[in-house]
């Protein structure tokens, strides 16, 4: 039946998404109901901090919103925001996907490189640009902020958690 | 109520009701923005917020706006 595959499929997003997470953070991810009738998943109190290596500190938001599956059965995501900002809370990049936002429906997944101090990129007005990226999985940003930005891992079989739930949701997307 | 479901791991996905989720949207605002839901909606309904990439926080925001919040007529 619809509805009981709809559930199955929720609990195994909200599975996954706790895994992927919970590499970098032990913060709660909170669901409501978004004015597009789908659902919001956003972690935390907005903006959780990590600490690099080197003790440096950033900000992370994590935020999706997917149909909801009890309706149509499949979880298919239809945004998402990945927010790094510095220790001031500043933005440094952003990887988006909001198709029909009202405000910005940029039909594309696109990166934002928030390099508006160089005067080089402000010339450009490079922060406003929507680079395109494809789809970035959560899993990848993770694995990048662990590996590139240094960031600490709170789990150690990170790099499996990560693997295992990306091999998964190869399998399971239905855009790339 | 919100229901908290529990994972494998230390981190938790809780499902809010409507009016912990109108509560918790406002929260954000304040936090990130600091005004209130109702500020930043009659913002937005001002076009204030084109171009929306350019500030994450406000894109968090527009991205979150609660379904029964905007189904009050609050737009």
């Amino acid at each position: 039946m619809a509805s009981n595959k709809g559930h199955e499929a929720l609990n195994a997003y909200c599975e996954e998404i706790q895994k992927i997470v919970s590499c970098i953070t032990n913060e709660v991810w909170y669901c409501s109901s978004s004015e597009r009738d789908r659902l919001n998943f956003s972690i935390g109190s907005g903006f959780f901090r990590v600490t690099c290596e080197d003790n440096r500190y950033l900000h992370i938001d994590i935020n999706q919103e997917i149909e909801d599956p009890k309706t149509s059965g499949t979880v298919t995501t239809k945004y998402y925001l990945y927010s790094v900002a510095d220790a001031d809370g500043k933005d440094l990049v952003g990887f988006h996907f909001h198709p029909d936002l009202t405000e910005d429906p940029i039909l594309y997944p696109h990166v934002h490189a928030y390099a508006n101090q160089d005067p080089r990129y402000l010339s450009l007005n490079l922060h406003r640009k929507h680079i395109p990226s494809g789809r970035v999985a959560l899993e990848d940003v993770i694995r990048w902020l662990i590996t590139e930005l240094k960031i600490k891992p709170r789990r150690d079989d990170w790099d499996e958690v990560l693997t295992k739930a990306k091999e998964s949701f190869l399998e399971i997307r239905s855009w790339a | 109520m919100s229901t908290v479901l529990d994972g494998n791991t230390e981190s938790k996905v809780k499902f809010l009701n409507d009016e912990e989720s109108v509560e918790r949207f406002d929260k954000q605002v304040r936090n990130l923005l600091g005004i209130s839901a109702e500020d930043f909606l009659a913002r937005r309904a001002k076009g204030e917020y084109k171009d929306a990439c350019e500030d994450s926080r406000v894109l968090k925001l527009l991205m979150m706006v609660p379904k029964s919040l905007a189904d009050r007529g609050v737009k």
